[in-house]
C-alpha cells in the first residue's frame, strides 16, 4: 500500500507525462515541452537559476 | 517606498524562491543544501546588480566529441566511484563550474514565441512544480513531527535505496546528465 505523499509524486509524474504526450500530440491544446523550456532558457535569469537547480539535483543525490 | 522600488527594479525573481530553499535547509540543518542555494543566491545577486564585471560573452559552442567525451568521463567516475566518494565531490563541483560557465552569456535573438497555449502550458508545468515542492515539503514536516519517514517519505527517502544499487544509480546518472544536456543545447537551433 502507497503512502499519501508516494500518491501525490505518482500523480504529478503521471499528470506530467500526460502534459508532455499531449503537448507532443496537440500542440494546439499544449505547447511541446521543449519549447517551454526554450523559452526559459532564453533569458539568462532562467538559465542560472535552473542549472543551480539542476546540479544540486546531483550532487544531493550523488553525495548524500 | 520609492528606494524599495529602485533597490528590487529588475531583480531576479528566483532570488526569493532561492532565498526561502536557502533558509529551509538552514532551518532542517542542511548545512551544505543551505550553502549550495546561498551561493546560488549570491550568483544571481551578483548577476542582477550586475557586479561581474567582464564582459558578457556570447554562446559558447561545444563540440560533439568534447561532449561525448566530458559525458562518458562524468558517467565513468559517477558510476564507479564510491557515492559520495572524493571523486564525485570533485567531479560535481567541476560539473557546476562548467554549467554556470557555459549558461553564462547574453541573452541573444527573439524570445520564442507566447501565444495563449504557450501560457496556458507554463501555468500547467508551474503548478505542477508547486504541487510536487509543496507534497515533499509537507512530507517532510509530517515525517518529523511524527517521526514517521515510512509513512510520509520525501523523495530522498524514496529515492536512496534505488541509488545505492548500480543500475538505480545508472538510470538516475543517464536521466540527470541527459536533462543537463537538453538543458544547455535548448533553443540552439532558434
Amino acid at each position: 500500500m502507497l503512502s499519501i505523499p508516494e500518491w501525490e509524486y505518482l500523480g504529478v509524474i503521471g499528470l506530467g507525462l500526460a502534459a508532455w504526450l499531449i503537448g507532443r500530440l496537440r500542440p494546439d491544446i499544449l505547447a511541446p515541452f521543449g519549447l517551454l523550456v526554450a523559452r526559459l532558457m532564453h533569458h539568462r535569469n532562467n538559465r542560472l537559476a535552473i542549472m543551480i537547480i539542476w546540479w544540486w539535483l546531483g550532487w544531493h543525490f550523488f553525495t548524500v | 517606498m520609492l528606494w524599495l522600488k529602485n533597490v528590487l527594479t529588475g531583480i531576479n525573481p528566483w532570488l526569493p524562491v532561492f532565498a526561502f530553499v536557502t533558509l529551509f535547509h538552514l532551518i532542517r540543518e542542511s548545512y551544505i543544501d543551505a550553502t549550495i542555494f546561498a551561493v546560488g543566491s549570491v550568483v544571481l545577486v551578483l548577476d542582477w546588480k550586475k557586479l561581474l564585471r567582464w564582459r558578457m560573452p556570447k554562446r559558447r559552442r561545444l563540440k560533439g566529441s568534447t561532449l561525448i567525451i566530458a559525458v562518458a568521463l562524468s558517467c565513468s567516475v559517477l558510476f564507479f566511484s564510491d557515492r559520495g566518494g572524493w571523486q564525485d565531490v570533485i567531479l560535481l563541483l567541476a560539473i557546476g563550474a562548467t554549467s554556470l560557465y557555459l549558461v553564462y552569456y547574453q541573452d541573444r535573438g527573439p524570445k520564442p514565441s507566447g501565444n495563449g497555449t504557450m501560457v496556458r502550458t507554463k501555468w500547467i508545468w508551474m503548478t505542477l512544480a508547486i504541487f510536487m515542492a509543496v507534497s515533499e515539503l509537507f512530507a517532510y514536516i509530517w515525517a518529523e513531527v511524527f517521526k514517521d519517514s515510512n509513512t510520509y517519505p520525501t523523495i530522498s527517502i524514496i529515492v536512496n535505496p534505488i541509488l545505492d544499487s548500480p543500475y538505480g544509480r545508472a538510470l538516475f546518472l543517464l536521466l540527470w546528465i541527459l536533462i543537463g544536456l537538453g538543458l544547455l543545447r535548448s533553443g540552439r537551433s532558434r
